[in-house]
């Protein structure tokens, strides 16, 4: 196996890791809303875990990694569209997750443990279209990965 | 965008939430083992909603419009060592699914439900799901790295 190979196949499994779970986090959570109270605190904890140490970690993995394979790759720069898609969305997605959905799954847990359900509950909900918006800029950045629009 | 890439993008998405959704769901699997029983029972619920309506499908989307790929494509073939390795792979882990996620998953559901721990079961499921990704990294390797391509 290449050096180049190596790159690309750990680029390719964190971004599984990241895209695949995320996808199937947010399939989870719309079954969250039939659920009892004990099981939607342990999905949050479990989101909270989740989030920081795969997600999160995935994410950078799949961003120096695929920053080392274009640095090994002569065809590509990081000029080309599909690069600056993968480049910008992954950095924004990363944002997205570190800055508020942490925080925000964090604080739900807390609303949780004290009783205030409600409160708890529209903080998920937010919590929820953070996450979509996040899923849906990795399918973006899924699809200019494999269309290499510019390339 | 052409007909290959289309194809592409489409096995591409079903094995990322098929091998990403299974490392969640393992994820959430060897840490429902500390759970309460509440949330135990709701990670066994959602395994097995996961792996009928979820995994299954998207498995069999990624190997419909990857084999759709092969056919399209005239410089892959079927006898190529890294579509040998995806397939046989694809098999195994499409067996494991069919022939133990499944029973063992409903299993572990209905013992919960009955207000046992499930404790051996969840210990079991751990340990095959493990090997099931094992199986699913190789085929991920061989889709990127093309072994006799």
């Amino acid at each position: 196996m290449s050096k180049a190979e190596l790159y690309k196949f750990i680029h390719v499994l964190a971004a599984i890791i990241w895209a695949g779970g995320a996808a199937t986090s947010q399939v989870v959570a719309l079954r969250l809303k039939k659920a009892d109270p004990g099981h939607r605190l342990g999905f949050a904890k479990d989101m909270r875990f989740v989030a920081q140490w795969l997600f999160i970690p995935s994410g950078v993995i799949a961003f120096v990694f695929g920053s080392l394979l274009v640095e090994e790759m002569p065809a590509f720069a990081y000029e080309q569209t599909w690069l600056v898609i993968g480049n910008a969305g992954l950095v924004v997605a990363l944002l997205i997750a570190a800055a508020y959905l942490v925080p925000h799954i964090r604080k739900s847990i807390r609303l949780m443990e004290s009783g205030q359900g409600e409160a708890a509950g529209a903080t998920l909900r937010r919590v929820a279209l953070g996450a979509r918006l996040v899923v849906l800029i990795l399918i973006v950045i899924v699809w200019a990965m494999v269309a290499k629009p510019g390339l | 965008m052409t007909l290959f890439e289309t194809l592409k993008l489409l096995h591409v998405l079903a094995a990322t939430i098929w091998v990403g959704g299974g490392i969640l769901q393992t994820t959430y699997v060897v840490r429902s083992a500390r759970a309460d029983a509440a949330h135990r029972l709701g990670v066994a619920r959602d395994m097995v909603f996961l792996g009928s309506k979820v995994f299954g499908p998207a498995s069999g989307l990624a190997f419909i419009f990857g084999v759709w790929m092969v056919i399209e494509r005239p410089a892959i073939a079927f006898g190529d060592t890294w579509i040998v390795i995806g397939l046989v792979g694809f098999a195994l882990s499409s067996i494991v699914g069919g022939a133990f996620f499944s029973p063992k998953g409903k299993a572990l559901l209905a013992e919960l439900e009955a207000g046992k721990p499930g404790d051996a079961l969840l210990k079991t499921i751990t340990r095959v799901a493990f090997v099931d990704q094992v199986i699913l990294l190789v085929v991920v390797w061989a889709m990127v790295v093309r072994p006799g391509a």
